[in-house]
C-alpha cells in the first residue's frame, strides 16, 4: 500500500459510505466503525489500497458501511478469504472484521490457523457474546449460565471461550482488547495493530443493546488494564488467564515470523515443461 | 496501560485550540448524523428529524470555527492525542444511550448532556489556560454552549416526557439473515 | 497381445519397489519411441502394503489398460489376491515368480497362464546391495526386449542422486535379472515398433501433473488446498512450480479454508485454483455458491474417487458428477468440465481457467483417480493460448462504477483492489447492481438472469466435446471412460462397423443443440460410465432429447471399464 501525500490526507468520514447501517440504535458497532475509519485516516493509506473482509453476522455488515474494497463473504470464512487476498496481494492493507459467533464458532478453525500462519493483517472481532442476527442465541463467549435464549433455556452449561488466550497460544503476533465505549482508544489500538507486522488480534467489547442489554453496564465495569505491553508470551498468557475479560489494552506484541511468500518470477512456463521430457 | 493525556489547560497555541474546537463540532455533527440515520432506518422519523437538526447546528458551528481559523494552519492531532478529559470529544452524543423507540424529549436530553459537556470543556480551558487569546476564545465558546443549553432546556419543556413503558414493543426482533 | 500392445503387471509387497521398477520400464520404453500407460493399484497402508503396477506399451498412443495381461512379474505372493480381479490372465499369459515365494494363489493358477519360476530372492542375496525390483526390471527388460542403453539411461537418471554404490548395485541387479531370462522363449513379448534412435521429445506425465500444468498455463498464480487422495499430486507438482513463475501455493487448514482463500485471492485479481476429491468438494459447496453470487472466478479441480463418504480413496469412480452438477444450493449457474484423457487434463484445466476468468464464475473440473494417478507417455502437447482475460474496471469513469451492472453478455467489469474509483463490496447476499444487499424481487430476478445468461450465451466453440466417427450407433461417454470406449470403437471399425463416439468435455451448461446435432440420425445410443446409479445417463436424460433406442453400460469402481466389455456391448447390439 502506498501512503498518501500530506495535502490529500483523508478524514475519518472520507472512509464512510452513504449506506446507512442496519445496526440497532445504541449498538456498539457504530463506534467500532468510527474507530476503524479514524484509524484508517491516521494510517494515511489510499482508499483503493484497503480491503475490509467479513463473514456473516451483524458486525460483518461493516464493509458496506465503508467506501473501501470489501468482501462480505459467508459465515465463518472471513479469515480464509482475507488470507488468500493478502498472500496474493501483499501490497494491500487487509482488515478482517466480524463477530464472536462468526469468528470463534463456525470460523474457529480458521481463527486458530490464521493466528498460527501470522499473515500481516488485522482482525477486529466485535464481541458481544451473542448471535444478534439470528435473534439472540448463545455464542462461544457467552457466560455458561446465560439463560435468555430459547435455544439454551438452562444456560449453555459450557465454559466461555477465551479468544485472546487462544490467539496467543495459536501464534498471533499482536493481542489487544478494546471497548466500543472508548472509540478513540480503540482507533489508537487498531492503528497500532495495523502497523505491527503479522496477524493482529483486536477484540472489541461491543455491547448488544437488544439481546444483552446488561452490557450497557460495561461503560462502568470495563477499565484500562494495569499492564505494560509485553513481547513475552508466557507473561502475556499468565496475565490473560488471570484477567476477568473486562480489561482493555495491548497485552502482547511479539516478534513471531510473518508468513509472506515472495511472489517473484524466476522461470517461464516453458522452463517448467522441460521436466516432463523423457 | 498507562496513558498520559494532555489536560485542557495545556493546549498551547490558538491553532491547537481551534483544532480542538473544530473536531469537537465536527464529531458532534457526525454523531448526530449517525444517530439520525439509525433512527430513520428504524422508522422513528420524528426523532431522526431532531437529530438531523442538531447535526445541522453542529455543522454551522464547525464552519464558524473554520472561519476563525482562516489564515492559520491547524495542526494534525491524532484522535487519541486531544486534550479531552475522558478521551472522547465532549460534545459527541452518547450513542450508547439511544434506543430505536426513544422519544423527542429523550433525544433533547441527550443533546442537552452533550452541549453541557462542551460547555464544561470550554469553561475548563478558559479557567486553566495561560494563553490570553485562548482564554478569550474559550470563554466566548463556553458562553455560546451555555446559550445552547438554555435553548435546549426551553425546547424540552415543549415535549411531554417519555411515558412509562415507552420502549414496549409487542413484536419480537426479526431475523434478517 | 492385442492391438499391437504389450501389457505387464508387476506386483509385490511394499518395500519391494514395484512402482519404481514400473516407472523405469515405462520411461525406458518411451526412450525407444514407444507410447505407454502406467496405472497403479495399492492397498490402504502408508508403507509396506501390497502394490501393483499395470503397464501397457505400444507403438501408438495408449488410451487405456488392456483387457488382459501378457506378462505378470510377481515379486512375492503377499496379498496378491486383492488385485487378482484387476489382473485378467489367460493361457497365453506368462507369469514370472520367485522360486522361494511358495505356491501361487489358486485363482492365479486357474487362469491357465504359463509359470516361469526364477531364483529371484536367492540371486538378490548374492548381490551386494541387491534389490529385488532392479532384478525384476532386468527380467522384464529381457522379456520385452528393451535395449540395454535405454534401461541404463533410465536407471542412471533415477539412481544417480543416491550415490555411485546404489547406482552400481542397481545396474548389477538389472544385468543379473537379464541373465536369469536367458534361454527362455519370450520373443513373442518383445516390443514392436521400437526405434533404435533414442527419443527425447516425448513427455512422461500423470493426469494430476497435467492438471497442474494446465493451471499454470492458464494463468493460475494462487492455489490453496488441503491434501487429499487422489488429488495431492496436483498440489505437490504445483507447490514448487508455481513458486518459480511468481505464484504461491498455501496449504490450508481444511477445504473450507482452501476454497475461501482462492476466492479472496481471485477477488484481489489473481487467477486462483484449488484441487480436491469428493469429500473435499462436498465441504467446498457453500463457498462455490459464494463464487457464483459474488461473481468471483475460481477453478476447482476434483479428482474423483470411490464414494460416498470416505469411500475408496485410492480407486477411481465417476460418481461425483451429481454433486458437481447439482450440489450448490439456490439457483447457482456454474461451469462443469471434464478431462477425457491423461493428456487432456492439461487442456481441460487450462480451458477451465480461461472460462472462469472470462465468465467470472466458478468452474468445477472433473478428472478421476485413474487419470490423475496414472502415468502416460505422450507426444508433447501443443501450446494453446487463450487470449481473453477477465474484464476489469480500468479507472474512474464519468458514471459511477457498478460492479454488477446489467449487461448484454451478463458479464460486468470487475474492479480489482488498488484501482481508484472501483471500490465495491463483493457480497454473497443478493444485491443490486452496485453490490448493495437487496432482498427486492427485481434485483433478485435481474441478477439471477444475468448470472445464468453469461454462461448460457457464451459460444464454447468446438471444445464442448470430442467427437469421432459416423454411423447409426453412437456411444456417449465422458471422462476416463473415453479411453476404453475409443479403443472399442477402433476395434469395431476394424471389424467393419460404423459408429460414432461422443465424449463430453463441457457438462454444464448443457450444450443441448450441439449434442442434438451430433446425434442426428442415430438409431442406437450406448451410454458408458463408471457409476452405480447411472449418474451420467440420468444427466443426459434430464438435459437432452436422446434419439433412438438407448442402452447403458454402467458399473461402479474400482474395476475399470474395459474396452472388451464396451466392444461386447456394441457388437451384441448390432
Amino acid at each position: 500500500m502506498s501512503a498518501l501525500p500530506e495535502q490529500t490526507a483523508l478524514s475519518a468520514s472520507d472512509f464512510k459510505s452513504d449506506y446507512r447501517p442496519v445496526w440497532c440504535p445504541g449498538c456498539g458497532h457504530y463506534s467500532v466503525l468510527s474507530s476503524l475509519t479514524k484509524a484508517l485516516a491516521e494510517l494515511a493509506v489510499r482508499r483503493e489500497d484497503i480491503a475490509v473482509i467479513s463473514g456473516i453476522g451483524c458486525s460483518s455488515r461493516i464493509p458496506a458501511y465503508t467506501n473501501l474494497y470489501g468482501f462480505h463473504s459467508v459465515h465463518g470464512r472471513a479469515l480464509a478469504v482475507a488470507t488468500g487476498l493478502k498472500v496474493a496481494r501483499p501490497d494491500l492493507l487487509v482488515i478482517v472484521a466480524g463477530g464472536d459467533g462468526d469468528g470463534y464458532s463456525i470460523g474457529g478453525n480458521h481463527f486458530i490457523h490464521a493466528c498460527r500462519r501470522n499473515v500481516d493483517m488485522t482482525y477486529i472481532v466485535m464481541d458481544n457474546q451473542v448471535y444478534g442476527m439470528t435473534k439472540g442465541q448463545a455464542s462461544p463467549t457467552t457466560p455458561a449460565d446465560w439463560d435468555k435464549s430459547k435455544l439454551t433455556p438452562h444456560g449453555t452449561g459450557v465454559s466461555p471461550f477465551h479468544p485472546l488466550a487462544v490467539a496467543l497460544a495459536a501464534g498471533a503476533n499482536f493481542i489487544a482488547r478494546c471497548f466500543a465505549g472508548d472509540p478513540n482508544g480503540t482507533a489508537r489500538v487498531i492503528t497500532e495493530a495495523v502497523r505491527h507486522p503479522g496477524f493482529s488480534m483486536v477484540q472489541v467489547l461491543s455491547p448488544c443493546v437488544t439481546y444483552q442489554p446488561e452490557q450497557r453496564e460495561w461503560k462502568n465495569t470495563v477499565r484500562k488494564a494495569d499492564i505494560v505491553t509485553t513481547s513475552e508470551a508466557d507473561l502475556a498468557a499468565r496475565w490473560l488467564m488471570a484477567d476477568d475479560g473486562l480489561s482493555t489494552g495491548v497485552m502482547y506484541k511479539g516478534h513471531r515470523p510473518v508468513y509472506r511468500p515472495e511472489l517473484e518470477e524466476t522461470a517461464s512456463v516453458a522452463d517448467l515443461e522441460k521436466w516432463f521430457a523423457v | 496501560m498507562v496513558e498520559v493525556r494532555k489536560a485542557p489547560g495545556d493546549i498551547a497555541t490558538v491553532e491547537e485550540f481551534l483544532a480542538h474546537a473544530l473536531t469537537l463540532e465536527n464529531e458532534a455533527a457526525d454523531g448526530y448524523q449517525e444517530i439520525g440515520d439509525s433512527m430513520a432506518v428504524h422508522n422513528n422519523p420524528e426523532v431522526a428529524e431532531l437529530f438531523y437538526k442538531f447535526c445541522k447546528y453542529g455543522r454551522m458551528h464547525a464552519s464558524e470555527v473554520q472561519s476563525l481559523a482562516t489564515g492559520l494552519t491547524l495542526p494534525h492531532i491524532a484522535p487519541w492525542d486531544f486534550a479531552w478529559e475522558d478521551g472522547e470529544s465532549p460534545e459527541t452524543p452518547g450513542a450508547d444511550s439511544v434506543h430505536y423507540m426513544m422519544t423527542p424529549s429523550q433525544a433533547l436530553l441527550l443533546a442537552l448532556r452533550a452541549e453541557q459537556q462542551a460547555h464544561d470543556f470550554y469553561a475548563t480551558v478558559a479557567k486553566t489556560t495561560k494563553v490570553p487569546r485562548i482564554k478569550e476564545l474559550a470563554s466566548e465558546f463556553a458562553s455560546e454552549e451555555a446559550e445552547h443549553v438554555r435553548l435546549l432546556e426551553e425546547w424540552i419543556v415543549r415535549y411531554p416526557s417519555a411515558e412509562k413503558n415507552w420502549d414496549f414493543d409487542p413484536d419480537p426482533p426479526s431475523m434478517p439473515e | 497381445m492385442s492391438a499391437e500392445t504389450v501389457s505387464i503387471a508387476i506386483t509385490g509387497a511394499g518395500g519391494a519397489g514395484v512402482m519404481t521398477a514400473a516407472q523405469m520400464v515405462l520411461n525406458a520404453a518411451a526412450r525407444t519411441g514407444l507410447y505407454g500407460l502406467m496405472a497403479r493399484s495399492t492397498g490402504p497402508q502408508i508403507r509396506g502394503g501390497e502394490a501393483a503396477a499395470f503397464i501397457r506399451l505400444g507403438a501408438k498412443p495408449v488410451n487405456c489398460l488392456d483387457n488382459r495381461f501378457d506378462v505378470m512379474v510377481s515379486l512375492d505372493w503377499l496379498n496378491v489376491e486383492r488385485f487378482a480381479a484387476e489382473i485378467p490372465l489367460d493361457a497365453a499369459s506368462l507369469i514370472v515368480c520367485d522360486a522361494d515365494a511358495g505356491p501361487p494363489p489358486s485363482r492365479i493358477v486357474a487362469s491357465g497362464a504359463q509359470f516361469v519360476t526364477l531364483p529371484l530372492q536367492q540371486t538378490v542375496k548374492s548381490l551386494p546391495g541387491g534389490r529385488l525390483n532392479m532384478l525384476g526390471l532386468g527380467v522384464l527388460a529381457a522379456i520385452l526386449g528393451v535395449p540395454d542403453d535405454a534401461i541404463t539411461v533410465v536407471v542412471e537418471k533415477a539412481l544417480r542422486k543416491r550415490g555411485q554404490a546404489v547406482l552400481d548395485a542397481g545396474l548389477a541387479g538389472v544385468t543379473a535379472g537379464r541373465s536369469l531370462v536367458e534361454g527362455l522363449d519370450v520373443g513373442r513379448f518383445h516390443l514392436q515398433g521400437a526405434s533404435t534412435a533414442a527419443r527425447t521429445d516425448r513427455w512422461s506425465v500423470s493426469g494430476n501433473e497435467m492438471a497442474g500444468l494446465g493451471a499454470v498455463r492458464g494463468g493460475i498464480r494462487f492455489v490453496a488446498a488441503y491434501p487429499i487422495t487422489p488429488a495431492t499430486e496436483i498440489l505437490e507438482w504445483l507447490a514448487p512450480n508455481l513458486e518459480k513463475v511468481g505464484g504461491v501455493l498455501v496449504q490450508a487448514e481444511d477445504e473450507l479454508a482452501s476454497i475461501n482463500m482462492i476466492i479472496g485471492a481471485s477477488f484481489g485479481g489473481t487467477p486462483s485454483l484449488t484441487a480436491t476429491s469428493g469429500p473435499g468438494l462436498a465441504l467446498m459447496m457453500e463457498a462455490i455458491g459464494l463464487s457464483v453470487a459474488s461473481e468471483t472466478p475460481i477453478v476447482v479441480v476434483n479428482v474423483m474417487r470411490g464414494g460416498p463418504s470416505t469411500g475408496i480413496p485410492t480407486k477411481s469412480e465417476q460418481s461425483d458428477l451429481n454433486i458437481a452438477l447439482y450440489g450448490l444450493h439456490g439457483d447457482a449457474p456454474h461451469i462443469v468440465t471434464a478431462a477425457n484423457s491423461i493428456s487432456d487434463c492439461l487442456f481441460t484445466t487450462q480451458w477451465s481457467v480461461h472460462l472462469a476468468e472470462q465468465l467470472q464464475a466458478p468452474v468445477i473440473t472433473l478428472t478421476d483417480q485413474s487419470l490423475g494417478q496414472s502415468r502416460a507417455v505422450i507426444d508433447r502437447p501443443a501450446d494453446i493460448s487463450f487470449f481473453s482475460k477477465r474484464e476489469t474496471f480500468a479507472a474512474a469513469a464519468a458514471t459511477p462504477y457498478q460492479r454488477y451492472a446489467i449487461t448484454g453478455s451478463g458479464v460486468s467489469a470487475m474492479a480489482i483492489p488498488g484501482t481508484p474509483g472501483g471500490e465495491y463490496v463483493a457480497d454473497g447476499l443478493e444485491h443490486s447492481v452496485t453490490g448493495r444487499p437487496s432482498s427486492g424481487a427485481e434485483d433478485h430476478g435481474e441478477q439471477l438472469a444475468k448470472r445464468a445468461r453469461k454462461l448460457e450465451d457464451l459460444d464454447y466453440g468446438q471444445y464442448w466435446a470430442e467427437i469421432e466417427g459416423e454411423g447409426p450407433l453412437a456411444v456417449v461417454t465422458w471422462g476416463s471412460c473415453a479411453g476404453p470406449v475409443r479403443e472399442a470403437a477402433e476395434l469395431a471399425r476394424a471389424a467393419g462397423m460404423d459408429l460414432r463416439v461422443i465424449s463430453l468435455r463441457l457438462l454444464a451448461p448443457a450444450q443441448t443443440d450441439r449434442l442434438e446435432q451430433a446425434l442426428a440420425g442415430v438409431e442406437r445410443l450406448l451410454v458408458v460410465e463408471q457409476s452405480h446409479s447411472r449418474q451420467f445417463y440420468r444427466y443426459l436424460r434430464a438435459f437432452y432429447d436422446l434419439p433412438g433406442e438407448i442402452r447403458v453400460f454402467s458399473r461402479p469402481g474400482p474395476l475399470p471399464i474395459r474396452s472388451s466389455e464396451v466392444l461386447q456391448h456394441i457388437q451384441s447390439w448390432s
